[in-house]
C-alpha cells in the first residue's frame, strides 16, 4: 500500500476527491483527513512503475487545483 | 535509478499557495511535484523531480521564474479587480452604458478643443454644399460639360475641305501635283 499526503493549506479536499474519482480504474483510494492534511492510501496499483503511478496522481491534484482557480 | 528532487523553498509572506500552483501547472509535463508547508508554516517547500528523460538542469530557475510570474500576475489582477468588475458591470447593463454614453457625449461638447469646434464646423458646411449640389439636376449642366466642342468654339481654323488638303499636300512635295490635277478635274 503507498500513501500519498497533500497540504490542506494549499489543496482542497474537492480537488483530491475529483482526482480520485477520475483514478478509480487504475487503483483503490481511501481518502482521509488527519489534522492539517489530506491523506490518500492507494492500494493495488495496476500501473507499473509504481512510483510513475503515484506522481502522476499527484500532478493531477495539481492540475485539479490550477482549473479550480 | 530514481531521479533526486530538487526542493525550491519559497517565502509564504511573498508566494501566495495559488501562484506556486499557477506555475506548478506548467511544469506538469516535465516533472513530478510536490508542495507543502515547511513546519513552522511560513514557507511552501515545492519538490520537483525530473520525469524520465528530462533534464534536471535549469529547472529550479526555470520554476523560480516562473512563480515570480504568477505572483506579478495575481498582484495586478488583484489591483485592477475592482475596475475590471466595474467595467463588466457596465458593459453587461445596457441602461449604464446609455447614460454613460450621453455623459460622455455632454461632456465632449463641453470641453471640446476650440480648433477642432472650427474644423467640425467647416466641415459640417462643406458637407451642406456638397448635399445642395447634389440634389441638383444633371440636366442644368451650370459649367456646359455636355456642350459639343465645335458648339461652344466653331470649327479649328485650319480643318481644309479634302481638295485643298490635297493640293497643299502637292505643294509640299507629299504627292504628285499631277495625281491631285487628276482628282480635282474628275
Amino acid at each position: 500500500m503507498s500513501t500519498v499526503e497533500f497540504d490542506k493549506k494549499i489543496f482542497a479536499m474537492k480537488a483530491v476527491k475529483s482526482a480520485v474519482k477520475d483514478y478509480k480504474d487504475f487503483a483503490n483510494f481511501d481518502v482521509t483527513e488527519r489534522k492539517d492534511r489530506i491523506v490518500v492510501k492507494i492500494d493495488n496499483i495496476d500501473y507499473e512503475p509504481k512510483e510513475v503511478f503515484l506522481g502522476e496522481f499527484g500532478n493531477y491534484v495539481i492540475h485539479k487545483m490550477s482549473v479550480r482557480q | 535509478m530514481p531521479k533526486m528532487p530538487i526542493e525550491i523553498v519559497f517565502d509564504s509572506k511573498i508566494f501566495s499557495a495559488d501562484a506556486i500552483l499557477g506555475a506548478c501547472h506548467k511544469f506538469l509535463a516535465k516533472c513530478f511535484i510536490t508542495l507543502e508547508h515547511s513546519e513552522d508554516g511560513k514557507r511552501i517547500i515545492a519538490s520537483l523531480t525530473a520525469r524520465e528523460g528530462v533534464s534536471a538542469e535549469g529547472l529550479e530557475d526555470e520554476f523560480r521564474a516562473e512563480t515570480l510570474n504568477y505572483a506579478v500576475k495575481q498582484k495586478i489582477n488583484k489591483g485592477s479587480a475592482k475596475i475590471r468588475d466595474q467595467i463588466f458591470h457596465i458593459v453587461f447593463n445596457p441602461e449604464r452604458l446609455n447614460a454613460l454614453g450621453g455623459q460622455l457625449q455632454t461632456e465632449l461638447e463641453t470641453k471640446a478643443d476650440p480648433d477642432s469646434v472650427k474644423l467640425s464646423a467647416r466641415l459640417e458646411k462643406l458637407l451642406e454644399e456638397i448635399e445642395s449640389e447634389e440634389s441638383m439636376g444633371y440636366e442644368e449642366d451650370p459649367l456646359g460639360i455636355a456642350v459639343p466642342w465645335e458648339e461652344k468654339h466653331g470649327m479649328p481654323g485650319d480643318l481644309l475641305h479634302p481638295v485643298d488638303q490635297l493640293k497643299r499636300q502637292a505643294e509640299n512635295n507629299l504627292i504628285n501635283i499631277e495625281t491631285v490635277k487628276e482628282i480635282v478635274d474628275c
